[in-house]
């Protein structure tokens, strides 16, 4: 459950996403970059001729212009201007407030530029142009011809110009290749695009990183705190190895906590366990954005001393602490987020947001999220899962791969004896056991939210219909289990329906998603870790039933998954055994009227009802 | 580099003794009970419990002999859990003005630790401490208290030395987690004269007033220019609240802040030494004569009625009701001029760059709306208001800043009609929800009217209309939806087009399509969509089930709680009426038709019936809450009307083949 640092500042443009209107509120006519590094300085400079079309496109004319803390900016031109090219209007430096990036860290360094550029009359046209200029730098560009996901770009022009024979690295995707103007003076590379149809926002569809078109810029050599360059992972590892050198400094006072702690610890992983779980109890994740863009940590003894840090402090701190246990272990870069973005791994550059540590013990290598106060040892979850990282030292940095989530990892498993009454009300003792995502979030909540709110939350997303929850505990087993307990007593009114002589009822669901048909699909499916839900539900009669019908015993497998379903029914109690799996993975568009069909037949059996009198 | 010192328990012990009867408010003397408390016996399930929190405001004379407010304010916190410790991360806003601002010093924080028989006292380093621009105008001094876990009782204070000393600080008693005591002194000057208010208890658990010598050297202020020294009484007064506990959060409320308890402070007259006074808390006609003189008020507004008389405006309808011409005008400046988001009694701009962005504020739209309406002679007004999650109007005291928006009121006969033109998806003589809220002021010359907001109560209707067409193949449905009032608004507002309907019904439903709007823009229209869908019916043996309202009416009833304990506010009463039409295809019977219920109380109507002739049957059902308002002793009664709801309008009918 890691909390996550953005270390490379905000990419966004312009505020304002809005849905796709069939009538385009807004339509960008020119968006055109051009990087210019002179004299080791890096400049920046963005152009945008944007049509507001009518008052739906009005939010587009919001502008947020983001900076980091060192950097210059300048708006340079902020008009309105008519469809002649006459100016009806010029931004005045009173309208451009200069606010504080706020979010969820204490402090960060980073500002924007505030501002509004609306006008009644449409259409009506927006020029703007700012410049940000930078001395130190890892990128020279990381672009994409998408000026937000919302409105269309009619043509997007990158231009990079750097001094004659500059050492570049270039990634480009989706894209034409650049075209590349040499002179005595300069190199000057081109790229054009456009965004005119709109990437759908579809379920389990990949990153949008992955669908839009990109390109990165960097220079082969960088001067950012300290120099460094991206010939490899192993020299920007140097880098980063370099950065952190120094600031492994616990004091005194935190190794003789240390030293007492492992006093009666024998092995490595007894040593390591205790450290992390000391951590755990002693500090808290606050993040303060500051230093070397945000990636170059605060040192132990800030840890040390004030009892909280970021992912990097965190981490850094752990690293220290450990080696001081003699216990080697390596702080690793890594992108956190649900579904990952696609990775370059031929691609060396700074391409993450968040920090972990790699432990090597014994023959196992532990992956430890230094943000969470209630993290079991090694685990990592699903915002680390089955990606690679950067494992960082002092020469033989490389990328490794974090293993990914296992089904048995992830399952979900929910016990249920419900006391059916002769009235059709329902008494239900429920006992869910959540790994995987379901473990994290309610573990955040049983851990992170007041009573109040858990309660709240419970009441809100275990009743269904007229079910009611009517009380509820979390069982939180030993801190290094990574599952968690609820045990939920529920009941209700009209659980069961009448309808003339027979009575109906429905299982409880799967919680199996809906996917868009495929005539209307247009993009691939990712999934990125598994689904497992292992339900066993007991009915309980009053009186003997007859059964009019029961769902069937049902096998559905699947390359995508299986779903299966087993009944015991007896004179008083009804047994159903329910295992669902949806496997994660990649599945290309050719594949998507197979996996549809898979989870259309799953939901389908899911949706059965019992009839019985 | 924070300090960090560690004593002996035993120190503490000698302390607790004294102390563990009453815990000491003098900053640094924790006591052992303190440190050693494992949960708050009053609320056994609290993260935090505030152990005291204290405030105080006075006056000084700076080091330019201007007087000073000054707000000095000291908090103890335990923490108990780890869902308490956001409690340790500190927001100290405050206000920066054009040429003046506001100075927050001395700022101290401690986080104090009891551990294996140590006392750890860790304090917080100054340059730990943040200053960040949330606006133009306001900054906060952010700082996280270091060493906090579980366990850990901390203690913060700072001084906030402002020159605004109108906005003399409320004071929260209340917080999100249980106070055990809560002080606030107010030591107020002779050349400052403010009232106060109580909200959310009856009075004080303690309030106590007594004089005390005050003296101010020198004076060179707003307030009068004195050579010699000037002796006078301050008048202290002491709010004291103990035991309260946590508030938290309800639904069905308008804001947090309408409950609460918490003191109100206005500034109602100021002295001058040199003689006379000015009272800055008159009377509503003083307060609604001085609003139209204000220049981003009464000034714009009569800027807006110049630009209006000059305005050719042909109006579409050739009805002369006034209430047709009235839309027709809060049509044109909704069609014309853009909300640009914010709430405001103020305008931001003057009236002509108003006329040239044409985007603004509400009170930029409807200051000019009252204008447009006065030139096509309807006598109309402005009426300021509090929306709702600004709260409630907190007194009879006349205090501008309780209000945040300005609508337009127009006298219709023996009513008053209400206008918002910043509302685009309202119909043209509605107001928006956030604007029903207590009550609005008519501003017009020595005005004492006002407007009971809380009884507009416009009736919103919603219509779901259902064909189903049964074949082997699953349930063909021709659905129309027709929304009134607030209902359409809503649906506008989730609905820019077709496309985006299309796509969320689509994720409830197999499929749909050939949808059709009407009247998405017309808003003075209901609002209708038409469109078709197909659905599998739950097949059951022989038996098809047959849903007549498919997921249309609500299935999971929206009172959640266990219990109640705020008035439930419904804003507005909304009827919901369903019909369906089902031909039982040929070879089918009817196994099964839903009973039905019927309603009719104080608190809500409720029918629901089947007509079923041959191989037809009509299913109507229609339901709504009589009022908007609730007391909390209801909220049980509605919550089982609720379910019953659920329970109907879900039934199912059941068709099976004939034998």
């Amino acid at each position: 459950m890691p909390r996550i640092v953005f270390f490379c500042g905000m990419l966004l443009l312009g505020s304002g996403y809005q849905s796709y209107s069939q009538v385009i509120g807004a339509e960008v006519v020119d968006y055109s970059t051009i990087c210019t590094l002179q004299k080791g300085d890096l400049s920046i400079s963005t152009f945008l001729l944007m049509k507001i079309n009518n008052k739906k496109g009005l939010d587009y004319a919001d502008f947020e212009v983001p900076y980091k803390k060192g950097e210059k900016i300048s708006i340079d031109q902020a008009w309105i201007m008519d469809g002649r090219g006459g100016v009806l209007q010029k931004l005045r430096a009173k309208d451009i407030a200069d606010i504080n990036a706020t979010g969820d860290a204490l402090y960060q360094d980073y500002f924007y530029k505030k501002f509004s550029l609306r006008y009644n009359v449409f259409p009506y046209w927006i020029s703007l142009k700012f410049t940000t200029g930078a001395q130190e730098f890892l990128s020279i560009c990381h672009w994409t011809p998408v000026y937000s996901q919302g409105i269309p770009v009619d043509t997007a022009r990158l231009t990079v110009s750097v001094p004659a024979g500059y050492p570049l690295k270039i990634f480009q995707h989706n894209i034409e290749p650049y075209s590349l103007n040499r002179s005595a003076e300069s190199d000057i590379y081109h790229w054009s695009s456009d965004y005119k149809k709109q990437i759908p926002d579809e379920i389990y569809s990949p990153s949008e990183d992955d669908l839009e078109p990109e390109v990165i810029v960097i220079p082969d050599k960088f001067q950012y705190g300290k120099q460094g360059e991206f010939s490899s992972w192993q020299s920007f590892g140097n880098w980063v190895y370099r950065l952190n050198e120094g600031l492994n400094d616990l004091p005194m006072s935190e190794k003789n906590i240390l030293h007492n702690l492992l006093a009666d610890k024998k092995t490595d992983v007894e040593k390591a366990r205790a450290i992390y779980h000391y951590m755990e109890d002693h500090t808290r994740y606050i993040e303060i954005t500051l230093n070397i863009g945000g990636m170059k940590p605060f040192p132990a003894s800030f840890v040390a001393e004030h009892k909280y840090g970021d992912c990097k402090a965190l981490s850094n701190y752990l690293m220290s602490a450990l080696a001081f246990a003699g216990i080697p272990s390596y702080y690793t870069l890594i992108n956190a987020s649900r579904v990952p973005d696609f990775q370059l791994k031929n691609f060396p550059s700074q391409q993450f947001n968040h920090a972990i540590l790699t432990v090597p013990l014994g023959k196992d290598t532990v992956y430890l999220e230094n943000t969470s106060s209630i993290n079991p040892f090694g685990y990592l979850g699903t915002m680390t899962q089955n990606r690679y990282a950067l494992m960082v030292s002092d020469t033989g940095s490389r990328l490794i791969r974090i293993p990914a989530l296992t089904p048995g990892e992830v399952e979900t498993s929910r016990n249920s004896i419900i006391r059916i009454g002769d009235d059709n009300t329902a008494a239900a003792k429920i006992h869910y056991i959540f790994r995987g995502r379901g473990y994290e979030l309610i573990s955040e909540l049983g851990n992170y939210e007041n009573h109040g709110d858990q309660d709240a939350l419970i009441r809100k997303n275990f009743t269904t219909g007229n079910f009611e929850v009517d009380n509820w505990k979390m069982e939180m087993p030993g801190r290094d289990s990574s599952f968690v307990g609820l045990a939920l007593q529920a009941s209700g009114p009209d659980f069961v329906k009448n309808f003339g002589p027979f009575r109906m009822l429905k299982y409880f669901n799967l919680g199996i998603p809906e996917f868009e048909l495929p005539s209307i699909r247009s993009l691939p499916v990712f999934i990125p870790y598994p689904y497992k839900f292992c339900d066993t539900t007991t009915f309980l009669f009053r009186d003997s039933v007859s059964y009019e019908s029961v769902p069937p015993d049902t096998l559905i497998e699947s390359r995508f998954g299986s779903f299966s379903r087993k009944s015991i029914p007896g004179a008083n109690s009804l047994s159903v055994y329910r295992v669902l799996l949806i496997r994660g993975g990649n599945y290309p568009l050719p594949e998507y009227d197979s996996l549809y069909n898979f989870i259309a037949a799953c939901r389908s059996e899911d949706n059965r009802k019992l009839l019985f009198k | 580099m924070h300090t960090r010192s560690v004593l002996p328990l035993l120190f503490v012990i000698i302390s607790a003794q004294v102390m563990a009867q009453e815990i000491s408010h003098e900053f640094g003397k924790i006591s052992k009970d303190e440190l050693t408390m494992k949960s708050y016996n009053k609320d056994t399930d609290a993260e935090a419990v505030v152990i005291y929190d204290i405030g105080e405001t006075s006056f000084f004379l700076n080091n330019m002999d201007y007087i000073t407010m000054a707000f000095e304010r000291k908090t103890r916190i335990k923490i108990l859990t780890k869902a308490g410790i956001g409690y340790a991360d500190i927001s100290v806003p405050y206000y920066v003005g054009k040429d003046d601002q506001e100075i927050v010093k001395d700022i101290e924080a401690v986080s104090y630790n009891s551990e294996n028989g140590s006392f750890n006292v860790t304090h917080l380093d100054p340059k730990d401490i943040f200053d960040q621009k949330i606006s133009a105008n306001i900054h906060e001094k952010k700082f996280a208290i270091p060493d906090v876990k579980p366990g850990t009782v901390i203690e913060y204070r700072y001084r906030i030395e402002s020159p605004y000393f109108v906005h003399l600080r409320d004071w929260d008693f209340q917080w999100t987690i249980p106070v055990e005591y809560s002080q606030y002194i107010a030591k107020m000057v002779p050349f400052y004269q403010y009232t106060y208010f109580l909200q959310g208890a009856t009075k004080f658990d303690s309030l106590s007033s007594h004089e005390e010598d005050g003296v101010i050297p020198k004076i060179n202020t707003d307030v009068g220019a004195s050579a010699g020294s000037s002796v006078y009484k301050e008048l202290v007064h002491t709010f004291v609240m103990r035991n309260l506990p946590a508030f938290r959060d309800e639904s069905f409320i308008t804001t947090d802040e309408d409950y609460l308890i918490k003191v109100y402070f206005q500034l109602s007259k100021v002295y001058y030494l040199h003689g006379g006074s000015e009272n800055y808390l008159t009377t509503w006609p003083d307060l609604a004569d001085k609003l139209l003189k204000n220049q981003y008020f009464g000034k714009y507004l009569n800027d807006c009625q110049k630009i209006a008389s000059r305005m050719t405006l042909d109006l579409n309808t050739q009805d002369t009701a006034a209430e047709k011409k009235i839309g027709e005008i809060v049509n044109y400046v909704k069609s014309n001029y853009t909300w640009n988001g914010e709430n405001s009694i103020y305008v931001s701009q003057d009236a002509d760059a108003f006329m040239k962005s044409g985007t603004g504020n509400s009170a930029d739209i409807n200051l000019f709306l009252v204008a447009l309406l006065n030139k096509f002679g309807f006598n109309a007004y402005p009426v300021i208001l509090s929306t709702r999650n600004n709260g409630k109007i907190k007194s009879d005291y006349p205090y501008l800043p309780f209000f945040n928006y300005v609508i337009a009121g127009v006298p219709l006969g023996n009513s008053q009609g209400l206008f918002d033109a910043s509302a685009i998806n309202y119909p043209n003589n509605e107001i928006p929800i956030k604007c029903i809220n207590d009550r609005g002021f008519i501003i017009t010359k020595h005005s004492d009217q006002w407007i009971d907001l809380s009884r507009v109560n416009y009736l919103s209707k919603v219509q779901y209309s259902f064909n189903h067409d049964m074949t082997p193949d699953g349930d063909n449905v021709r659905e129309k939806i027709v929304a009134e009032g607030q209902n359409a608004a809503i649906l506008r507002e989730d609905y820019p087009d077709e496309k985006s309907f299309v796509k969320e019904r689509t994720d409830s439903r197999g499929s749909v399509d050939s949808v059709i709007f009407v009247n998405r823009d017309v808003r003075d229209k209901p609002f209708s969509i038409f469109f078709e869908s197909h659905t599998t019916p739950d097949i059951i043996g022989k038996k098809m089930f047959i849903s007549p309202f498919l997921d249309e009416p609500v299935s999971k009833n929206p009172f959640s709680s266990a219990s109640r304990q705020l008035p439930i506010d419904l804003i507005n009463i909304s009827v919901r009426k369903f019909v369906a039409e089902i031909t039982i295809p040929a070879g089918y019977q009817a196994d099964y038709i839903p009973t039905p219920i019927h309603v009719d109380d104080s608190l809500a109507y409720i029918d629901y019936k089947c007509l079923h002739q041959q191989n037809r049957v009509m299913v109507i059902g229609i339901y709504f809450f009589k009022r908007n308002n609730f007391p909390a002793g209801d909220y049980q009664k509605l919550k089982a009307y609720m379910n019953e709801i659920i329970k109907s309008f879900n039934d199912k009918i059941v068709i099976s083949k004939n034998s």
